[in-house]
């Protein structure tokens, strides 16, 4: 039966964007469209108050995507960290793969191929000290769980999460803290607060030996995806270190 | 059509506040020194928001990292109403950071944002003042739906008088009511729809100028930071107060 999984579990590409990303989403997409195979469909979702801002649903004329609109928050940033923490009520696919509006495929990428080793999902982390110990993500799942977590569970996206860790979270939150993960989130400091950390948490404390654990220092888990920082730079002044097919859509 | 401000508008975070001296104190003193006008945080505005109920577009930018913090917003336009009890609000024209003379997309895009939360907020009439004497700005807001009311304003020898409109009017006469807000930002609009914004924004901008200059006899628009509470009974525009009687309000503002 190994290797029979990975092909039978659906997979959805999950991007939670909003309107100062909008350039970022639409080259991601393109950049899905042209090099990734092995997921089902995208699901973009961004707060109602940025639909105003774009249409919205011409990115998502594609075939493979499918745009959703969540609530607005006084503080997006804290936003979308949530909306991720409820990635599965957004799609009903078996695995969610999270992905950033800044984050652009260069090269052909199997996800599935990527994703799994044999029929165990690959999750990272970082066993390196380059985050200190009392850095507040670092720390975050620790607070949460209220268990110790050796390693820094605070890697960048992407990352493939089963839907069914994110109910269990949740349920997790409201017996643990006697308040909603939402709660959780708006009473807790951005520095102190990382949505990936209580995700990757949940799969270490609860089912560690389901998954693959991969240590971020020996690279990414998705080498052909390259993330930018979509605050500091756009995607005209990155468009030369693209390959050509998606520099010229620049 | 690409043009200077498209893709900076396009980073704006733009939203209405009920009260703007709290929320962005730090900012507002930021935006305003800038324009020379610093004072009107605490000589104004403050005490305004103590006394009447005032609504704000805000246009910010906010810093690449970390979101928050000193110094994490930076405030780059700013359009307030003063509103009164009987659903009536005092308009003064955005202000803009220098750098922003010409983004009408962003003086567009206040405008509408304060005018559909006036609408959502139950206020039949949006006012600006202007000096009896201006055809300028006059024949911009005539054309834009506004007509002359009663009230007046006298300052430093000059006369301002009330012009008004309903404020869905006012979105529908300058084409911002069916508009998406991103597409005004970037003024992705027929040519003659961007010259009508132009010049109505470019008008008020230059009309009340004269008075932030300290030339009060010289501006066409006079600001509409007008203390509602400190007013007879009867409104702005004249309607019969407790007595039964007209008033027909004029307000004397010395400097």
């Amino acid at each position: 039966m190994i290797g029979c999984v990975k092909f039978t579990r659906s997979i959805d590409v999950v991007i939670r964007s909003y309107y100062r990303d909008f350039r970022w989403l639409a080259l991601a997409l393109r950049s899905l469209e042209r090099f990734v195979s092995g997921y089902r469909r995208v699901v973009v979702v961004v707060p109602q108050a940025s639909l105003a801002r774009s249409d919205v649903a011409v990115l998502g004329s594609g075939a493979n995507v499918v745009v959703q609109s969540c609530g607005d928050f006084a503080d997006d940033y804290v936003g979308q960290q949530v909306t991720k923490l409820h990635a599965d009520l957004y799609t009903d696919a078996d695995i969610i793969f999270h992905l950033d509006s800044d984050q652009i495929f260069v090269a052909a990428c199997d996800l599935r191929e990527r994703l799994f080793e044999g029929s165990r999902l690959k999750m990272s982390f970082d066993r390196s000290r380059r985050r200190p110990a009392n850095d507040g993500w670092r720390r975050c799942p620790e607070s949460f769980f209220g268990r110790a977590i050796p390693w820094d569970l605070a890697t960048p996206l992407p990352l493939a999460v089963p839907r069914h860790i994110y109910a269990a979270l949740r349920a997790c939150c409201s017996e643990n803290h006697g308040k909603t993960i939402t709660d959780y989130a708006l009473t807790t400091a951005a520095d102190r607060f990382c949505e990936m950390t209580l995700l990757r948490g949940y799969a270490m404390l609860e089912e560690a030996d389901e998954y693959r654990w991969v240590d971020a220092e020996h690279g990414g888990l998705i080498p052909e995806c390259r993330t930018f920082w979509s605050r500091s730079t756009t995607p005209s002044a990155i468009a030369g270190s693209l390959p050509t097919c998606l520099s010229a859509y620049v | 059509m690409i043009n200077l401000y498209c893709e900076y508008n396009e980073r704006l975070e733009l939203k209405v506040t009920m009260d703007l001296v709290r929320e962005f104190r730090p900012e507002l003193f930021a935006f305003l020194r800038h324009l020379d006008l610093a004072h009107l945080v605490e000589e104004v505005w403050e005490p305004l928001g103590c006394s009447a109920r005032t609504m704000a577009a805000v246009a910010f930018e906010e810093r690449p990292w970390p979101p928050k913090g000193v110094g994490a917003r930076a405030l780059r336009g700013v359009a307030v109403a003063v509103i009164s009890d009987d659903g009536q609000a005092l308009l003064t024209p955005a202000l803009l950071s220098p750098q922003h003379t010409t983004n009408i997309g962003l003086a567009a895009a206040l405008t509408k944002l304060l005018l559909e939360d006036l609408i959502e907020n139950g206020v039949d009439w949006a006012a600006l003042l202007v000096n009896t004497r201006s055809q300028v700005v006059a024949g911009e807001l005539r054309s834009a739906g506004f007509v002359p009311r009663e009230a007046r304003v006298l300052s430093e020898g000059a006369e301002f008088v009330s012009f008004a409109a309903a404020p869905k009017a006012a979105l529908e006469q300058l084409g911002l009511a069916d508009r998406r807000l991103g597409d005004i930002l970037s003024l992705s609009l027929d040519q003659n729809q961007a010259s009508r914004l132009t010049s109505f924004h470019l008008a008020l901008a230059a009309g009340i100028s004269n008075y932030w200059a300290g030339r009060v006899g010289w501006a066409e628009v006079f600001p509409g930071l007008i203390d509602w509470v400190a007013l007879p009974p009867g409104g702005i525009t004249g309607t019969p107060g407790p007595g039964g009687g007209v008033i027909d309000p004029v307000i004397f503002v010395g400097r």
